[in-house]
């Protein structure tokens, strides 16, 4: 058995001129929180979804425990919609309004035919709600009666009901508070430990993916500009919008925070219809020198369990 | 001391509802003074964006607000709308979380900042265009002539938030409401709209009050920090104090409920997150006692539960901290969290 679970080559999804996802590479291992950052439009929900076949790539190839999904037919989908299994944003506007929790939660149970009888189905229901904290006895209410937290709950309990190994979490704290936010986290390490899943965490806030991941794939225009161990990513990054991007977050701490630099970048993200030539980042790069402009960097070993693309590391083209 | 320029004392906002009144804000006081950052942080629904629109008379008919607020020393609350509209951006400019739903979409850029304008001095169409050219100029948008030809949506998030930002200027406001200002934007782009921010205090003295969920951004912006729960203010400090030594139980967990970015440990060697367990409580069925009591992992006796507690100097505290529990305790080691 492969240690790698997950694996995209040369994956690209592109929505007309849109190049959402334009050539990635990556490798997520079994039993592995890959973490997947980037801001607004750089593809990283896109490439999330194409991992699932949620959208179609445009090319390349998307490998399921050694299977090309991208070439699967009906029933590879089905056997891949099974053992895969994503968790939103917004539980409230993935969950049917008019089904009661238990419903939603249960569905995916009928689809796979797992779990047959109505007895068993009620009983699995009502375990994958105890399993992520939700009183079973609230089965028969519907999603508006719920919390964003608890939502976020019943969401990831419909995520589970099929047991699968591989789960892409989709920004899901994003629309939640802070306190119910370190709730959600905790909960869904716990549960990675204790059903040995693989998760692709995508979201923005970086601080929150440095606590729940083993490793880290930083996105910029399409294109995954570094990846490494969550570690080296953050106090050791290689790529200067890494670098920009761990220096932007704020910490919670006064003192260290007045005098933490801040690398601020000029301009605006390039339209992904046309992104600049050679390497994507060199219009807002602080460290901006001689082959940028016509040379496209590779992924390139920058130390132990680390990468990135960029010149400064050596001068590659694609 | 100088004067505050704000002074907002005893405030209270309930809203009318079928199901009784909500009472989202029940007695918040706080003071700014002039080229100063106040960061009032709270959660959904802790009452600290209402108490903003509040005291600018922003809210709607269903709303009853009491208590004081005095820009300069006059009374904010119970004026006429006339009378408020000339104290809103020239006296206190406002920028909302969401450029998009506060610009209007159908208005250039230059009829926009013109209307800010004018609404303040009389001005020609030429010294509207050149004022406003100026304006964008200094929230940092380059190339601004051309710019004040285009509409909200030729422009991104950011750049629509200095637009915002440009309208807020337009009266010379001395006070400066950022209601999530920054929110809806990118980390690198909120890093952009921090520094312009500052840099604008800096050269108009505007005092400016940071309102906000965000723990990260008032620990790098703000001289004292007011934190809201169930529409009070439950403990306030100044900003060093108030990160380093909480006191009240509620903004303890909310700080251990917080990743740190740059902590050196991996993920799997880190310790769980701080949570306090339940949810803020319903605006129309307040708990008796502290709001926060039936939440709260410190302490919950029968005092917690009947007898609202003050907002009172933490003990032992050299500069100016007050919580308001019975169990504020800024020397307790923190609980869980990371390595604070």
């Amino acid at each position: 058995m492969s240690d790698v679970l997950v694996r995209a080559s040369g994956l690209r999804v592109h929505f007309g001129d849109v190049r959402a996802v334009d050539g990635v590479d990556l490798e997520i291992r079994r039993g592995e929180t890959l973490g997947l950052v980037g801001e607004s439009g750089c593809g990283k929900s896109t490439l999330g979804n194409a991992l699932l076949r949620l959208v179609e790539p445009t090319d390349g190839t998307v490998e399921f425990d050694g299977a090309d999904v991208t070439a699967a037919g009906r029933r590879g989908l089905r056997e891949l919609r099974r053992r895969t299994a994503m968790i939103f944003q917004d539980p409230y506007a993935s969950l049917d309004p008019r089904r009661t929790v238990a419903e939603s939660i249960g569905e995916p149970l009928a689809i796979h035919k797992l779990h047959r009888g109505r007895a068993a189905r009620r009983a699995r229901v009502g375990e994958l709600m105890e399993v992520v904290g939700l009183d079973p006895r609230l089965g028969g209410r519907y999603p508006h009666e719920f919390s964003g937290g608890q939502r976020q709950r019943v969401g990831i309990a419909r995520a589970l009901a099929g047991e699968p190994d591989f789960v892409v979490c989709d920004e899901p704290i994003a629309s939640l508070d802070v306190s119910v936010q370190a709730q959600v986290v905790n909960l869904l390490v716990r549960l990675q430990r204790e059903f040995g899943l693989t998760y692709l965490f995508v979201s923005h806030d970086l601080a929150a993916v440095r606590q729940v991941a083993d490793r880290v794939a930083v996105m910029y225009l399409g294109r995954v500009v570094e990846l490494g161990a969550g570690t080296s990513v953050s106090s050791a990054p290689a790529h200067p919008y890494t670098e920009a991007l761990v220096s932007a977050v704020p910490v919670p701490e006064p003192e260290r925070e007045r005098s933490r630099r801040r690398i601020v970048l000029t301009g605006d993200v390039p339209s992904p219809a046309d992104p600049p030539s050679g390497c994507r980042f060199r219009t807002r790069c602080p460290k901006v020198f001689e082959p940028c402009p016509d040379h496209d960097p590779v992924l390139q070993p920058t130390g132990p369990e680390q990468a990135a693309a960029c010149h400064l590391h050596g001068v590659t083209d694609r | 001391m100088t004067a505050p320029v704000l002074a907002v004392d005893d405030l209270h906002v309930a809203f009318r509802t079928r199901r009784g009144p909500a009472r989202v804000v029940n007695g918040l006081s706080f003071e700014l003074h002039p080229g100063r950052t106040l960061a009032v942080v709270g959660e959904s629904g802790s009452g600290k964006s209402v108490s903003s629109l509040a005291l600018l008379g922003l809210l709607p008919g269903t709303a009853d607000v009491r208590g004081s607020a005095t820009f300069d020393g006059a009374e904010l609350i119970g004026r006429s709308e006339e009378e408020l509209r000339k104290v809103r951006g020239a006296g206190i400019g406002m920028v909302f979380q969401d450029p998009m739903t506060s610009l209007n979409p159908v208005l250039t850029v230059e009829r926009q900042i013109g209307e800010a304008l004018r609404a303040h001095e009389k001005v020609s169409d030429d010294g509207v265009r050149s004022r406003a050219a100026e304006l964008l100029t200094e929230v940092g948008i380059p190339d601004a002539k051309a710019r004040l030809r285009a509409y909200p949506h030729q422009l991104s998030g950011g750049m629509r938030q200095r637009v915002m930002i440009a309208i807020a200027l337009a009266g010379n406001p001395k006070v400066l409401v950022a209601d999530e200002a920054t929110t809806a934007l990118d980390v690198t782009v909120q890093a952009q709209i921090l520094e312009l921010i500052e840099r604008l205090q800096d050269e108009h003295g505007m005092g400016v009050v940071w309102i906000t969920h965000d723990l990260g951004v008032v620990a790098g912006i703000a001289d004292h920090v007011v934190v809201m729960y169930a529409g009070r203010c439950v403990e306030e400090g100044a900003v060093d104090e108030l990160f380093g030594r909480p006191a009240h139980p509620y903004t303890r967990g909310l700080l251990g409920a917080l990743p740190v970015v740059d902590d050196p440990r991996p993920a799997r060697a880190r310790e769980e997150l701080t949570t306090m367990p339940g949810l803020p409580p319903d605006p129309v069925e307040l708990p008796p006692g502290c709001a926060f009591h039936p939440r709260c992992p410190v302490r919950a006796d029968a005092r917690c539960a009947t007898e609202p507690p003050p907002l009172a100097p933490v003990p032992g505290s050299a500069v100016a901290h007050r919580a308001a529990s019975f169990y504020a305790d800024s020397a307790a080691p923190a609980d869980g969290g990371d390595a604070r």
